[in-house]
Protein backbone atom coordinates (compact mmCIF):
# COMPACT_ATOMS: atom_id res chain seq x y z
CA UNK A 1 0.00 0.00 0.00
CA UNK A 2 2.71 2.64 0.81
CA UNK A 3 6.19 2.69 -1.47
CA UNK A 4 9.14 4.23 0.00
CA UNK A 5 10.37 4.92 -3.64
CA UNK A 6 10.75 8.53 -4.79
CA UNK A 7 8.81 9.46 -7.66
CA UNK A 8 10.48 11.47 -10.07
CA UNK A 9 7.30 13.68 -10.94
CA UNK A 10 3.98 13.91 -8.75
CA UNK A 11 2.05 13.15 -11.55
CA UNK A 12 2.08 12.31 -14.86
CA UNK A 13 1.35 15.35 -16.00
CA UNK A 14 -1.97 14.50 -18.96
CA UNK A 15 -3.64 16.53 -21.01
CA UNK A 16 -5.77 19.25 -18.99
CA UNK A 17 -3.59 18.95 -15.96
CA UNK A 18 -3.35 22.09 -14.04
CA UNK A 19 -0.53 22.33 -11.38
CA UNK A 20 -0.18 24.79 -8.40
CA UNK A 21 3.14 25.08 -5.67
CA UNK A 22 2.93 27.02 -2.44
CA UNK A 23 5.28 27.47 0.55
CA UNK A 24 4.31 28.22 4.09
CA UNK A 25 5.17 27.89 7.39
CA UNK A 26 4.13 24.60 9.08
CA UNK A 27 1.91 26.20 11.82
CA UNK A 28 -1.65 25.63 12.30
CA UNK A 29 -3.05 29.00 11.51
CA UNK A 30 -0.85 28.52 8.53
CA UNK A 31 -2.38 25.14 7.24
CA UNK A 32 -5.64 26.44 7.76
CA UNK A 33 -5.08 29.42 5.26
CA UNK A 34 -3.17 26.82 3.23
CA UNK A 35 -6.08 25.02 2.72
CA UNK A 36 -8.44 28.02 1.98
CA UNK A 37 -6.27 28.63 -0.82
CA UNK A 38 -6.65 25.04 -2.11
CA UNK A 39 -9.91 24.88 -1.51
CA UNK A 40 -10.63 27.99 -3.80
CA UNK A 41 -7.92 26.74 -6.48
CA UNK A 42 -9.89 23.18 -6.66
CA UNK A 43 -13.51 25.36 -6.61
CA UNK A 44 -12.57 26.58 -10.30
CA UNK A 45 -12.92 22.94 -11.33
CA UNK A 46 -15.56 20.71 -12.42
CA UNK A 47 -15.71 18.76 -9.10
CA UNK A 48 -18.09 17.52 -6.39
CA UNK A 49 -18.06 19.58 -2.84
CA UNK A 50 -17.61 15.88 -1.57
CA UNK A 51 -14.44 15.10 -3.56
CA UNK A 52 -13.15 18.83 -2.88
CA UNK A 53 -13.82 18.00 1.12
CA UNK A 54 -12.29 14.54 1.11
CA UNK A 55 -8.81 16.08 -0.95
CA UNK A 56 -9.71 19.03 2.26
CA UNK A 57 -9.34 16.68 4.70
CA UNK A 58 -6.62 14.32 3.66
CA UNK A 59 -4.27 17.82 3.02
CA UNK A 60 -5.24 18.85 6.15
CA UNK A 61 -4.42 15.52 8.54
CA UNK A 62 -0.71 15.24 6.27
CA UNK A 63 -0.06 18.72 6.88
CA UNK A 64 -1.07 18.79 11.32
CA UNK A 65 1.14 16.05 11.09
CA UNK A 66 3.68 17.45 9.86
CA UNK A 67 3.37 20.86 11.97
CA UNK A 68 2.66 18.77 15.14
CA UNK A 69 5.38 15.94 14.37
CA UNK A 70 7.65 16.83 12.28
CA UNK A 71 8.56 20.04 13.61
CA UNK A 72 7.94 19.54 17.00
CA UNK A 73 11.07 20.82 17.73
CA UNK A 74 11.44 23.41 15.49
CA UNK A 75 7.94 25.03 15.05
CA UNK A 76 6.70 26.54 11.93
CA UNK A 77 9.55 25.33 9.91
CA UNK A 78 8.40 25.48 5.88
CA UNK A 79 6.77 23.39 4.03
CA UNK A 80 6.79 23.14 0.21
CA UNK A 81 3.18 21.68 -1.66
CA UNK A 82 2.77 21.08 -5.36
CA UNK A 83 -0.80 20.09 -6.13
CA UNK A 84 -1.67 18.95 -9.95
CA UNK A 85 -5.38 18.62 -10.69
CA UNK A 86 -6.68 17.07 -13.86
CA UNK A 87 -10.82 16.19 -14.63
CA UNK A 88 -10.29 12.62 -12.36
CA UNK A 89 -7.62 13.07 -9.74
CA UNK A 90 -5.43 15.54 -7.65
CA UNK A 91 -1.76 14.81 -7.31
CA UNK A 92 0.00 16.07 -4.31
CA UNK A 93 3.27 16.30 -2.67
CA UNK A 94 4.24 17.87 0.29
CA UNK A 95 7.75 18.36 1.62
CA UNK A 96 8.74 19.66 4.89
CA UNK A 97 12.32 19.58 6.48
CA UNK A 98 11.37 18.43 9.65
CA UNK A 99 12.31 14.84 11.75
CA UNK A 100 12.25 11.57 9.63
CA UNK A 101 8.74 9.74 9.58
CA UNK A 102 8.72 6.75 12.41
CA UNK A 103 8.75 3.75 10.15
CA UNK A 104 5.71 2.19 12.24
CA UNK A 105 3.54 5.53 11.41
CA UNK A 106 1.81 4.76 8.16
CA UNK A 107 0.42 2.10 6.63
CA UNK A 108 -2.56 0.89 8.97
CA UNK A 109 -5.89 1.61 8.06
CA UNK A 110 -7.85 1.40 10.99
CA UNK A 111 -7.94 4.13 13.72
CA UNK A 112 -8.53 3.39 17.39
CA UNK A 113 -11.00 1.13 18.29
CA UNK A 114 -14.20 3.55 18.50
CA UNK A 115 -15.31 1.77 22.38
CA UNK A 116 -12.00 3.60 23.28
CA UNK A 117 -13.44 7.25 22.56
CA UNK A 118 -9.70 7.98 21.95
CA UNK A 119 -8.82 11.98 21.43
CA UNK A 120 -6.65 11.48 18.69
CA UNK A 121 -4.81 8.79 16.17
CA UNK A 122 -7.52 9.35 13.82
CA UNK A 123 -5.59 10.99 10.96
CA UNK A 124 -3.78 8.01 9.40
CA UNK A 125 -6.52 6.04 9.27
CA UNK A 126 -8.39 9.33 7.39
CA UNK A 127 -5.57 9.31 4.79
CA UNK A 128 -5.09 6.27 4.07
CA UNK A 129 -9.35 5.61 3.21
CA UNK A 130 -9.46 8.43 1.23
CA UNK A 131 -5.97 8.35 -1.12
CA UNK A 132 -4.07 6.17 -3.00
CA UNK A 133 -0.24 5.86 -4.10
CA UNK A 134 1.16 6.99 -1.13
CA UNK A 135 4.95 7.23 -1.45
CA UNK A 136 7.04 8.73 1.54
CA UNK A 137 10.62 9.00 0.82
CA UNK A 138 13.64 10.93 3.09
CA UNK A 139 16.46 12.57 1.41
CA UNK A 140 18.82 15.00 2.80
CA UNK A 141 16.99 15.79 5.66
CA UNK A 142 13.91 16.49 3.64
CA UNK A 143 10.77 14.69 4.04
CA UNK A 144 8.64 13.87 1.21
CA UNK A 145 5.21 12.45 0.91
CA UNK A 146 3.30 12.09 -2.22
CA UNK A 147 -0.38 10.76 -3.22
CA UNK A 148 -3.13 10.98 -5.28
CA UNK A 149 -6.80 11.30 -4.56
CA UNK A 150 -9.96 10.66 -6.73
CA UNK A 151 -11.72 13.58 -7.99
CA UNK A 152 -15.55 12.85 -8.95
CA UNK A 153 -17.86 15.61 -11.48
CA UNK A 154 -20.53 17.44 -9.53
CA UNK A 155 -24.17 15.16 -9.38
CA UNK A 156 -25.73 15.75 -12.62
CA UNK A 157 -29.35 16.43 -11.41
CA UNK A 158 -31.62 13.22 -13.03
CA UNK A 159 -33.56 14.45 -16.05
CA UNK A 160 -37.28 13.14 -16.50
CA UNK A 161 -38.41 12.46 -19.78
CA UNK A 162 -37.12 14.02 -22.92
CA UNK B 1 -14.89 29.87 19.34
CA UNK B 2 -18.28 30.80 19.60
CA UNK B 3 -20.88 28.86 20.81
CA UNK B 4 -24.35 29.51 21.79
CA UNK B 5 -26.00 27.08 25.25
CA UNK B 6 -30.01 27.12 24.96
CA UNK B 7 -31.99 24.86 27.86
CA UNK B 8 -34.70 23.42 25.56
CA UNK B 9 -36.83 21.24 28.15
CA UNK B 10 -34.73 19.23 29.82
CA UNK B 11 -31.93 19.33 27.69
CA UNK B 12 -29.21 21.95 26.64
CA UNK B 13 -28.54 22.37 23.53
CA UNK B 14 -25.17 23.48 22.16
CA UNK B 15 -25.16 25.12 18.98
CA UNK B 16 -21.47 25.55 17.00
CA UNK B 17 -21.34 29.02 15.50
CA UNK B 18 -18.39 28.21 13.28
CA UNK B 19 -17.62 26.73 10.39
CA UNK B 20 -13.88 24.71 11.19
CA UNK B 21 -13.46 22.98 14.26
CA UNK B 22 -10.08 22.09 13.23
CA UNK B 23 -6.36 22.03 14.72
CA UNK B 24 -6.28 25.72 15.04
CA UNK B 25 -9.56 25.70 17.83
CA UNK B 26 -9.57 21.86 19.42
CA UNK B 27 -8.45 22.89 22.55
CA UNK B 28 -10.49 26.06 22.51
CA UNK B 29 -13.51 24.19 21.32
CA UNK B 30 -13.38 21.44 24.18
CA UNK B 31 -12.68 24.27 27.04
CA UNK B 32 -15.61 26.28 25.86
CA UNK B 33 -17.87 22.75 26.33
CA UNK B 34 -16.39 22.35 29.90
CA UNK B 35 -17.76 25.73 30.55
CA UNK B 36 -20.96 25.76 28.42
CA UNK B 37 -22.00 22.45 29.61
CA UNK B 38 -21.19 23.23 33.48
CA UNK B 39 -24.88 23.09 34.17
CA UNK B 40 -27.16 20.10 35.78
CA UNK B 41 -28.77 19.34 32.10
CA UNK B 42 -28.11 15.22 31.53
CA UNK B 43 -28.46 15.25 28.28
CA UNK B 44 -26.90 17.96 25.49
CA UNK B 45 -27.26 18.11 22.25
CA UNK B 46 -24.51 19.42 20.14
CA UNK B 47 -25.52 21.10 16.78
CA UNK B 48 -23.21 21.04 13.97
CA UNK B 49 -25.21 22.19 11.29
CA UNK B 50 -23.27 25.27 10.90
CA UNK B 51 -19.51 23.34 10.56
CA UNK B 52 -18.69 22.65 7.28
CA UNK B 53 -15.46 20.90 7.96
CA UNK B 54 -13.67 18.98 11.16
CA UNK B 55 -10.68 17.14 11.26
CA UNK B 56 -9.45 14.39 13.52
CA UNK B 57 -8.12 16.95 16.01
CA UNK B 58 -11.80 18.48 15.87
CA UNK B 59 -13.04 14.85 16.01
CA UNK B 60 -10.88 14.22 19.48
CA UNK B 61 -11.88 17.43 20.97
CA UNK B 62 -15.39 16.14 19.97
CA UNK B 63 -15.31 12.79 21.72
CA UNK B 64 -13.27 15.08 24.80
CA UNK B 65 -16.02 17.31 25.31
CA UNK B 66 -18.38 13.80 25.48
CA UNK B 67 -15.94 12.25 27.90
CA UNK B 68 -15.36 15.41 30.50
CA UNK B 69 -19.54 14.89 31.03
CA UNK B 70 -18.55 11.90 32.71
CA UNK B 71 -20.79 8.66 32.72
CA UNK B 72 -24.29 10.12 34.00
CA UNK B 73 -24.87 12.64 30.94
CA UNK B 74 -24.89 11.72 27.59
CA UNK B 75 -24.17 14.17 24.28
CA UNK B 76 -25.83 13.66 21.32
CA UNK B 77 -25.15 15.41 17.74
CA UNK B 78 -27.51 16.81 15.33
CA UNK B 79 -27.31 18.50 12.03
CA UNK B 80 -23.87 16.83 10.32
CA UNK B 81 -23.01 18.06 7.06
CA UNK B 82 -21.51 15.98 4.67
CA UNK B 83 -18.10 15.77 4.71
CA UNK B 84 -18.50 16.58 8.79
CA UNK B 85 -20.63 13.42 8.63
CA UNK B 86 -17.75 11.27 6.36
CA UNK B 87 -15.50 11.59 8.93
CA UNK B 88 -17.32 10.20 11.55
CA UNK B 89 -18.28 7.29 9.09
CA UNK B 90 -14.64 6.55 7.74
CA UNK B 91 -13.78 6.67 12.01
CA UNK B 92 -16.48 4.35 12.90
CA UNK B 93 -17.39 6.69 15.78
CA UNK B 94 -20.59 7.10 14.28
CA UNK B 95 -21.21 3.75 16.00
CA UNK B 96 -20.48 5.63 19.18
CA UNK B 97 -22.44 8.80 19.06
CA UNK B 98 -26.38 8.94 18.32
CA UNK B 99 -26.43 11.03 15.54
CA UNK B 100 -30.11 13.09 14.55
CA UNK B 101 -30.33 14.87 11.20
CA UNK B 102 -31.27 18.11 12.88
CA UNK B 103 -31.25 19.96 16.39
CA UNK B 104 -35.26 19.39 15.85
CA UNK B 105 -35.02 15.76 15.25
CA UNK B 106 -32.74 15.46 18.67
CA UNK B 107 -35.44 17.19 20.86
CA UNK B 108 -38.24 15.90 19.72
CA UNK B 109 -36.28 12.29 20.46
CA UNK B 110 -36.02 13.78 23.88
CA UNK B 111 -39.60 14.56 24.23
CA UNK B 112 -40.59 11.39 23.33
CA UNK B 113 -38.43 9.58 25.13
CA UNK B 114 -39.92 12.13 28.69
Amino acid sequence: MVSNACAERICAGGPGCIEMKMRFAGTPESVRAALNGVRGWLSQGDYCDESCGDAELVLAELLNNIAEHAYAQAPGGPVDLSLARCQTHLCLQLCDQGLAMPDDRIGFRTGPAPDALAEGGYGWALILQLSEGIQYCRKARTNCMRLRLRLRPPKVPVRHGR
Amino acid sequence: MELTAEDRGGALLISVMEDRIDAVVAIQFRDRMREETATAHRRVVLDLSRVAFVDSSGLGAIVGAMKQLGKERRMDLAGLTINVAKVFRLTRMDTVFTIFDSAVAAMDHDADAA
